[in-house]
């Protein structure tokens, strides 16, 4: 029961603070850590993950603010939610959607397990340059700017993705000798300033009355199970794809959606159910190859590997066949969690909105603030975000997750781009 | 009041006082063997010693600005392919005759191999980074030296080119040793040989650019002798314990080739040769 409690009280801190991810609450939770076995760590780690996927997307939905990195989608739709209805509807069909992607996957992993080495062939380099360069293509087609405005704006993510020093390719761009430009812009800082200050200002002084005025609320809202389906799928291979994982899942899985549905209900569900489908296939190569795909997985392999895990001696389809079940009752108690929430709608709008949206935007200032403390380097956060806030601004009525997904994307895109070119030889 | 203030405030100086602190920084990336190490040292080592563990996941924000504000004691590693990488122009170099060489590793690469012979059939072979790097240019010299048309493909890390090898992408792969039991174990077609080791191909050709290997060194930083002393047989200590947090993630040492005995001389002589190498 312990790695469940601990792992659920992980996920919700996760899940509801901006900047506090699961490789810093690893950190945080170490000293605790330590005294459980390998599977314990395991349900430990799937709970926090899933958790933190099913509450992120609560202030994501009524509030307009990525609670974890993979709620992007929900904030952009969020603000299309005219009734109480729909925020409410959106809540309970982003918590069945996530249970279902995560009870979906567990089958699967469960009922399959002799045929999951297959996923080797998904690191594929052709693959993995197919798969970002469609989902950058289907945003400039779909997302609501022109599609040239689209396109600058994954030209100036690359662009801005592309400061610092490339260990890959042994280069440095615009770091005009700066020590801390060495390592590019903050990721923290870019998608505060370049993704939620937008939102934030362009939620400000929009008619809250109006939006109280409906509704039945607390219905129970399933999507098109072919949606969810679809959505799952594109989640479980989107959480294998090394550094981007669930906020692949989410973005790719709502960047399809919108060739389908104006609803942005639908839209937030999808994306919903796709990150916690991928919040469990992420874990996949670590207990199949060994190999931590994010940060937060190297701290649990080094956890795993000091209660003795090793991935020659791992006993991979029992391990899994236990963690696919543990994986039910978890989205469960995140169904359990998440749901009731849709009921409460109401009570979350009587806060006075406009004065929130101040305290928020005050709140992300000391975030990065923070961010920049555990990081080592508070002065140089501070500066980007003074550079950075202002652009934020001017971009209040631009929808910028194209570029924010460019930011995030722009190491793996470059990088496979020029193996691929060592692949065909060109 | 103001006398409990007082003595709480000298019970808290003492305490503190009581351990050596020490600050280990991680000047690799968050997933590979530097960040694992890092932290089973400051897993070990609190035993002993009053530990910060500082892991920013990059090394030009570990040397370039974080290094130069800590002023205490600092237990680093650095690596020997880091230094030529720097030299040639990369963000930061490291003179490791700043501190103490506390352990010296040195380890050949491997090469695995999915049935093909390197030195006669040419093919894709998998290496970390960076692009232009060390590795890359050691394949270079293979073809030179072998006449073979093998082309270089460049992986993000020792992950990422295990699995390159594993699922058929590329033919051969460059990777350490904890990589390589791994990776035979995975798919029982792959061998992996020590043929670029000092006594392989660069013995039998003559051709001394064919052996590499990586170097890596754990530093003592802004201690004196007495601390550092004391880092180091605690280290050592660890090492020699299977059961340790360095000893499990090590398999007991097996993984590793350590040496603690080096003098200044030999470990900068070392050193420098194999920077020399890489570059």
């Amino acid at each position: 029961m312990e790695p469940y409690l601990l792992g659920i009280a992980m996920g919700l801190i996760s899940g509801l603070i901006p900047g506090v991810g699961n490789f810093v609450l690893l950190l945080l939770a170490w000293p605790f850590l330590y005294n459980f076995d390998v599977m314990e760590l395991l349900i430990i780690y799937v709970s926090m993950a899933s958790i933190s996927q099913f509450i992120g997307s609560i202030p994501a939905i009524v509030f307009g603010i990525p609670g974890e990195s993979s709620s992007f989608p929900a904030v952009q739709e969020s603000k299309r939610l005219t009734t109480i209805e729909e925020v409410s509807k959106s809540i309970s069909g982003s918590a069945f959607g996530s249970a279902f992607g995560g009870i979906f996957v567990a089958g699967l992993c469960f009922y399959f397990v002799q045929y999951l080495e297959l996923i080797k062939h998904f690191y594929s380099t052709k693959l993995l340059v197919g798969l970002l360069l469609s989902v950058c293509i289907v945003m400039v087609l779909t997302i609501d700017n022109r599609w040239w405005v689209n396109l600058l704006l994954i030209m100036s993510g690359l662009l801005l993705g592309s400061i610092g020093y490339n260990s890959y390719l042994n280069t440095e761009f615009l770091t005009f000798g700066v020590n801390s430009l060495w390592s590019g812009l903050p990721l923290t800082v870019v998608l505060i300033c370049l993704f939620a200050i937008p939102q934030i200002l362009n939620n400000i002084n929009f008619d809250v009355k109006k939006l109280g005025n409906s509704f039945k609320i607390g219905k129970v809202y399933i999507l098109n199970p072919i949606y969810l389906f679809f959505s799952t799928v594109i989640g479980f291979f989107g959480g294998l794809v090394p550094g981007l994982t669930t906020v692949f899942s989410s973005i790719s899985a709502y960047s399809v959606s919108l060739l389908f549905t104006r609803d942005p209900v639908k839209r937030i569900v999808v994306s919903e159910t796709a990150n916690n489908a991928g919040a469990f296939s992420m874990l996949l190569p670590l207990l199949l190859f060994g190999i931590p795909i994010i940060g937060s997985e190297a701290i649990l392999l080094f956890l795993m590997e000091q209660k003795g895990f090793s991935i020659v001696s791992w006993d991979f389809t029992n391990s899994l066949k236990e963690l696919s079940i543990s994986l039910i009752y978890i989205n469960l108690i995140g169904l359990c969690i998440a749901w009731p929430l849709s009921k409460f709608v109401t009570l979350f709008y009587k806060i006075n909105l406009n004065a929130l949206m101040y305290v928020i935007l005050a709140s992300l200032f000391f975030v990065t603030l923070y961010t920049g403390h555990i990081n080592y380097n508070m002065s140089y956060y501070f500066i980007c975000f003074i550079l950075l806030a202002p652009i934020g601004a001017f971009l209040k009525n631009v929808n910028t997750l194209p570029l924010v997904f460019a930011f995030i994307v722009h190491d793996k895109l470059i990088d496979s781009i020029y193996r691929l070119s060592q692949i065909i030889g060109v | 009041m103001k006398n409990y203030l007082i003595i709480g405030a000298a019970l808290l100086y003492s305490t503190a006082a009581m351990a050596d602190s020490i600050t280990i920084l991680n000047s690799g990336s968050k997933t590979g063997g530097f960040s694992m190490q890092s932290t089973a040292y400051s897993q070990d080592l609190a035993k002993d010693f009053d530990i910060t563990l500082v892991n920013p996941g990059d090394r030009c924000v570990a040397l370039g600005n974080l290094l130069p504000k800590i002023t205490g004691p600092v237990l680093m590693p650095w690596a020997s392919d880091y230094e030529a990488v720097g030299r040639d122009g990369a963000c930061v170099t490291f003179d490791i005759n700043q501190g103490t060489v506390v352990r010296y590793d040195t380890s050949p690469v491997y090469v695995c191999t999915r049935g093909g012979d390197v030195t006669k059939d040419s093919g894709k072979v998998g290496h970390t980074v960076p692009a232009n790097g060390p590795l890359a240019r050691v394949i270079t010299e293979l073809n030179k030296e072998f006449k073979t048309s093998h082309s270089p493909v460049v992986y993000d890390g020792s992950g990422d080119a295990r699995l390159a090898i594993i699922n058929g992408e590329v033919d051969y792969a460059l990777l350490s040793k904890k990589h390589t039991g791994i990776v035979m174990e995975a798919d029982s077609s792959i061998n992996c040989d020590t043929s670029l080791a000092v006594d392989g191909l660069a013995a039998s050709t003559g051709n001394k650019k064919l052996a590499f290997g990586f170097d890596t060194v754990w530093l003592v930083l802004n201690a004196d002798a007495n601390t550092t002393n004391k880092i180091k047989m605690s280290m050592m200590e660890k090492h020699l314990n299977c059961n340790s947090a360095i000893g499990t993630w090590s398999k007991c040492n097996t993984t590793l080739n350590s040496r603690w005995d080096l003098t200044v001389e030999e470990a900068s002589k070392n050193w420098e040769t194999m920077v020399a190498t890489q570059r």
